[in-house]
């Protein structure tokens, strides 16, 4: 009998803009259920790996597979399975809010349950009062929070989130975080690359990125007990992981 | 005169820093000093003199040419001189309705910052801000004005009159709107922008009851620009003066803080210098979001489910963005041109402008809601289907309707030898080519700019149909490879 295939591969994936390396021989592998930070410094390759997965940027060597296809040779049927919300998500000037959620769910043709589903998310990230407002007289974090909205109405097997935290306000994060373990439980996925995670967020796995490379990869509170670290926080664990990695690459005094 | 003093100093601050920064733009560095420097500075400012020059050469040329036209046919030319006053009264409706939409006198940060906020008395930023706008105000109009003298009439005479005319006639009708914007926002009205509507329904009514009373001012110019009038107009002159001072009383009530509002998305666009002019997108996407931010939804998205829902989009962006129109109109232009072109077997038709035209323009009147779908991933990944289907979804109704006005225009005026379904079949075809040809270009074809894909494929589609059926006098095989390249384009179009 097959062993299941891993919702999301990644081989040896790199990517380049000109002479500039981003994403150099990265490989992991993502199940179904899990949520997963993607940690790093600016420019350590987060937002261009979360673009080569989505199918947005094609890699210049390697492969992403999501359930065992190609992206690359199969992108539309991939691109079934996996969303990708950008840091500066971009929107239809012409809808509201509601028409926005009202249009994704008439062109995927999602069942009759979905108003309420979509107005739960309204009211979870407090839009609900904006909902005939057109994206322009939106703030920057509220079209952060309608895109979340719309991306969760569609319920991918894989969600992928950049700086998904940053826009938001304290109360919204904490919700989103509750709305991603929600995503979790049903055996969905989650992919979150950021800088600054809610205190009440504990991943069930940190990838730590640097100069494109993966430089760590594992069970978050494994990876935080074999650095020492208490509480676990994706940011602690990117600062102990690279200050190993700068006293690792120290020349040697012999 | 006090406030006068630092409002003039910030002026002229704001105006040598955007001297430096265009100077910057071009490449020069004044401060550098170097001699390089120097001569590279002299270079641009020789070259930016020499295009003036020549440009200014080539506009009095053509305008004696029109002239010495003119001189044959005294009826045309009294024809066109009985046109002046209605235009007048046109442009001086335009500015009334403009200056009472939204406020005259606009702000950019540096201003709301600095000037908006200050102790200083209103009237004076009202009268810095108009002076400030006078040298173009003045010198556009004065080589308009001198121009069509040139036309009209010819003498030395006429051209200082009509020049000194059109430069008064500008700041009277300049005061003349400020005016009326100030009383508004001066006023308890000052939040009802349909004030717009007042001069746009009373001065043809003006015009039709008192003719002379409305009519002077373009009267004034006709007879300046014919030459029999003064070069000094002291009516026009005295006129302007007054409505200047009064415009300046009444900005010293104005509200500053509905000035602010009202200056809109002006202090984003002043930000973006160089860009401005490089990226026209940058510029539209922050009008529309100006626009759109204030606006209550008009209508609601029908209730339709899968494809269905795409057309169902397009129609409803349509009606909530009026501005789409205009691109659609040049969009039609293209096609009755192509159409022409194309099969009026006429010898001399202007085939290759038509190409350029057509690979030039993007089709954004067409195209415009399938070029945001494809152009953001993000928005991309919501719509589940090939970008053929994409494409008939929300480019197939505006399509539908450029090719119903081609066909109703090649109806009303087609070459006598060509046929009434040969028009139809070209201008449909015309249609699909110019939107699959931006389906498969795969830059975003945009608002004044340039991108080599969709010209490369526009180009080639249109150049090798106008090849076919111009020089080599075969337009039903045009048509046959038209058809051709649609099947070809669309094919890929579904594969991409």
């Amino acid at each position: 009998m097959d062993a299941p295939r891993p919702l999301l591969e990644v081989n040896g994936l790199s990517h380049a803009y000109g002479a500039v390396a981003a994403l150099t021989d990265v490989s992991l592998t993502i199940e179904g259920g899990e949520v997963v930070a993607l940690v790093g410094r600016n420019g350590a390759g987060k937002s261009t790996l979360l673009r080569c997965i989505a199918a947005w940027t094609p890699g210049t060597r390697g492969d992403v597979r999501i359930l065992g296809d190609s992206v690359r040779r199969n992108e539309r049927l991939v691109r079934r399975h996996a969303l990708l919300v950008p840091d500066t998500p971009p929107f239809w000037d012409d809808l509201t809010v509601w028409e926005h959620l009202r249009f994704v769910a008439g062109a995927h043709r999602l069942g009759g349950g979905w108003p309420d589903r979509a107005e739960e998310f309204l009211v979870l990230f407090g839009l609900e009062g904006r909902k005939e407002a057109f994206p322009a007289a939106l703030s920057r974090g509220m079209r952060h929070k309608l895109a979340l909205a719309m991306a969760l109405l569609l319920r991918p097997r894989l969600l992928l989130l950049d700086e998904p935290f940053g826009p938001l306000d304290p109360v919204s994060a904490v919700r989103l975080w509750e709305a991603l373990l929600a995503f979790g439980a049903e055996g969905r996925s989650a992919l979150v690359s950021c800088h600054q995670w809610p205190t009440e967020a504990v991943p069930d796995r940190c990838i730590v990125m640097e100069a494109g490379r993966v430089r760590a990869d594992g069970r978050t509170a494994d990876l935080s007990r074999q650095h020492g670290l208490a509480p676990v926080t994706p940011e602690g664990l990117l600062r102990a992981v690279l200050a190993e990695a700068a006293v690792q690459s120290e020349p040697s005094d012999v | 005169m006090s406030d006068l003093r630092p409002l003039l100093w910030l002026r002229w601050r704001q105006l040598s820093r955007a001297g430096l920064y265009w100077l910057a733009v071009v490449g020069y560095d004044p401060g550098a000093g170097a001699l390089m420097d120097r001569i590279y500075g002299f270079y641009v400012l020789a070259a930016v003199g020499a295009i003036a020059v020549v440009g200014w050469a080539g506009a009095v040329n053509a305008a004696q040419q029109m002239g010495r036209a003119l001189a044959g046919t005294p009826a045309a030319a009294s024809a066109l001189s009985s046109l002046v006053p209605g235009l007048v009264l046109g442009i001086q409706t335009l500015l009334l309705a403009v200056a009472m939409a939204s406020s005259p006198l606009k702000l950019t940060s540096p201003d709301v910052a600095h000037v908006a906020g200050a102790p200083l008395r209103r009237g004076a930023v009202v009268a810095v801000a108009f002076l400030r706008g006078l040298p173009p105000r003045l010198l556009v109009p004065a080589a308009i004005g001198d121009l069509a003298s040139i036309v009209l009439g010819g003498s030395l005479h006429y051209q200082a009159a009509g020049a000194v005319t059109a430069a008064a006639l500008a700041v009277f009708s300049t005061a003349l709107a400020w005016l009326l914007g100030m009383l508004r926002l001066a006023g308890a009205a000052r939040r009802r922008r349909r004030l717009w509507l007042v001069p746009v329904l009373a001065v043809p009514l003006l015009a039709w009851g008192l003719p002379g009373f409305a009519l002077w001012p373009g009267r004034a110019l006709a007879a300046a620009l014919a030459g029999q009038a003064p070069v000094w107009n002291p009516t026009l002159l005295l006129a302007a003066a007054a409505l200047s001072a009064g415009m300046v009383a009444l900005g010293s009530r104005a509200n500053m803080a509905v000035i602010t509002v009202e200056s809109g998305p002006l202090p984003q666009m002043a930000a973006l210098g160089a860009l401005a002019w490089t990226d026209p997108a940058a510029v539209r996407q922050i009008r529309l979001d100006a626009a759109q931010a204030g606006r209550r939804a008009r209508l609601a998205l029908p209730d339709a489910r899968g494809a269905a829902l795409l057309p169902a989009r397009a129609a409803l962006a349509y009606v909530r963005r009026l501005g789409l129109l205009l691109p659609l109109l040049r969009d039609l232009t293209l096609t009755v041109f192509g159409c022409w072109v194309l099969l009026g077997h006429g010898a001399g038709l202007p085939w290759f402008d038509w190409v350029f035209a057509s690979a030039a323009i993007p089709p954004r009147g067409v195209g415009d809601i399938f070029d945001a779908d494809t152009h953001e991933p993000f928005l991309r990944q919501f719509l589940p289907v090939d970008d053929l289907t994409l494409l008939l979804g929300d480019a197939g109704l505006p399509a539908l309707l450029v090719l119903l006005l081609s066909v109703a225009a090649w109806i009303v005026r087609r070459p006598l030898s060509a046929s009434l379904w040969s028009g139809i079949a070209c201008a449909a075809l015309l249609v699909a080519l110019r939107a699959l040809c931006q389906a498969v270009a795969p830059a975003r074809p945009r608002e004044g700019a340039w991108h080599p894909p969709f010209i490369a494929a526009a180009g080639v589609c249109f150049g090798l149909m106008a090849v076919a059926a111009v020089p080599a006098h075969a337009p039903g095989f045009a048509l046959e490879l038209g058809a051709a390249m649609v099947a070809v384009l669309a094919l890929v179009t579904a594969r991409a």
